[in-house]
């Protein structure tokens, strides 16, 4: 499911890249609809915390930085963003533990105040009583939707760890084969600096013979020795991703079959003790395969 | 605009609205007219006949305008919202009625012509708008390691006292990236029986009130923070 036509026009309205009549369209409609307004104003708090999560595209990301994040104040404010939705992931996985379902239940948090509600209802008018319950089993229905949603997640994300780690054992015994095969050296090697915005004058092209050997990028991460463990994920500037793995360190080798000429960006995330992740560092790279 | 570059802003007291005078803004915005306290009053009678719906009036346009300046990149919203009131204060003042089906948008076209000689100030100045503006580097590491500590323990207690059901929406809410969040978010609204609009609205609110907490919570110097039960 998309994001609405109206959704996206805010979106670009708040980043600057709405067109001229777009602009006066949405402006005209929040100056005389506070529906509209406080959208305005909930969307762009929302592109705050989607910006602290790393997401947004690269484009709106990039709008985002020039237009709020200008100051300081609005650094911290991204920064706290982020806090609160980690500390609250924090916190509601540690409600799932049984200790805590007994103190608070979301049964009990669902319901309490239902079955209060029942019982008084019940007693002056019996008729309500049948209301509120028909109310209950909707709560309680919708209960069970979001628990059920929360196993499909937890699956689908198993199945992905699954995947990634199959993946990454089939290319670690593709490149451990190699050399057995092609006795010529297949491995190229390059050191990435990090950046946060592309930069044409800066960005060496990384030349790639033809042939399917790896190619090894050591990224220099500013917070060396933050990280047990990374991320790294590397994506065409269009948002297609053509490689990820887990990494021990900030070097990784990709096969260099997946690198077709062009640019890329490698988006490299730390992973803290706690198991948060945060990111490490972009790194934006052209490859020009020979 | 009153004499040596005052501004007036309404307020309610009891049931009287008053005028305070505060400090005007940067010296780049040139006033070229006073509002008088009888012009303010027909700009408030044109807003609402009722003198304390007009104050509440006044101060949604306000706000509206000043968001309008800064989602349009001026530097300093708040002043050209007010600049905006006072050019209609004035045009109401010399005797202009307001014919516009809807008082708002007189508003926004005043605010159209001031943003454009805002424009034409900043390319006269040879001011970079904000979005010309690199943002400033990120410092390396944060000094006041006591505040930053303090922070952290005033987010746990926010969290912790946030109710379940909240906690639930808003980490549901934000969980997933690009299209399968937006799926998330759709799907969410529908299980919770409202549309996606009023989740958005109620996901802001959550995380505004937690922003709040923190904030009140870093100022008061209070922590730790005793979880409530929920």
């Amino acid at each position: 499911m998309k994001k609405t036509n109206e959704d996206e026009a805010m979106i670009r309205y708040l980043l600057g890249e709405a067109t001229e009549e777009e602009q006066t369209r949405l402006e005209e409609q929040f100056f005389q609809n506070d529906e509209s307004y406080q959208q305005l104003v909930a969307l762009e708090d929302e592109l705050r915390y989607d910006y602290a999560q790393g997401g947004l595209t690269k484009r709106q990301r990039a709008s985002f930085e020039k237009r709020f994040l200008v100051s300081d104040e609005d650094r911290r404010k991204v920064a706290l963003a982020k806090e609160v939705i980690v500390r609250a992931q924090k916190e509601r996985a540690e409600t799932m533990v049984p200790a805590r379902q007994e103190r608070t239940s979301f049964w009990q948090v669902f319901t309490s105040p239902l079955r209060l509600s029942f019982a008084a209802s019940a007693a002056l008018l019996v008729v309500f009583g049948g209301l509120l319950t028909l109310h209950t089993v909707q709560l309680n229905h919708q209960l069970d939707q979001l628990r059920a949603q929360r196993t499909t997640d937890q699956q689908t994300a198993q199945q992905q760890v699954a995947t990634l780690e199959k993946q990454r054992a089939e290319l670690e015994k593709q490149l451990n084969s190699k050399p057995a095969q092609a006795p010529t050296p297949t491995l190229f090697s390059f050191v990435l600096m990090p950046g946060l915005t592309r930069d044409a004058d800066v960005t060496k092209p990384l030349l790639i013979p033809a042939g399917d050997g790896g190619v090894r990028l050591q990224l220099d991460v500013k917070k060396k020795g933050a990280y047990k463990s990374y991320l790294a994920s590397v994506q065409t500037l269009d948002g297609e991703q053509v490689w990820s793995q887990n990494l021990q360190s900030a070097q990784l080798t990709i096969p260099a079959k997946v690198l077709r000429s062009g640019d890329y960006v490698l988006e490299l995330k730390g992973i803290v003790a706690g198991g948060e992740q945060e990111s490490a560092g972009e790194y934006y790279f052209t490859v020009v395969r020979k | 605009m009153a004499a040596g570059g005052k501004h007036f802003i309404a307020l309610r007291l009891g049931e009287e609205l008053q005028y305070r005078l505060t400090m005007d803004g940067p010296s780049m915005l040139k006033k070229d007219w006073t509002v008088t306290q009888e012009a303010f009053d027909r700009l408030l009678r044109q807003l609402d006949p009722d003198r304390e719906r007009a104050g509440e009036v006044y101060e949604q346009i306000r706000q509206k305008l000043t968001k309008f300046f800064q989602w349009r990149s001026c530097a300093t919203p708040e002043d050209y919202a007010d600049r905006t009131i006072d050019r209609v204060a004035r045009k109401i003042g010399e005797g202009a009625e307001i014919h516009t089906q809807n008082v708002y948008l007189f508003f926004h076209g005043v605010a159209i012509n001031v943003l454009r000689e805002h424009w034409k100030e900043v390319q006269k100045a040879d001011i970079k708008p904000l979005d010309d503006i690199q943002p400033p580097p990120a410092p390396d590491n944060d000094p006041e390691t006591a505040q930053k500590e303090r922070k952290m323990e005033c987010l746990d207690g926010c969290v912790q006292r946030l109710p379940a059901n909240q906690l639930v929406l808003i980490t549901e809410y934000h969980q997933g990236e690009g299209g399968a969040k937006i799926a998330r978010r759709n799907e969410l609204a529908q299980q919770l029986g409202i549309p996606l609009n009023a989740l958005r609205i109620r996901a802001y609110r959550i995380r505004g009130e937690l922003e709040s907490c923190i904030s009140e919570c870093i100022k008061r110097n209070e922590f730790p923070l005793t979880p409530l039960e929920k």
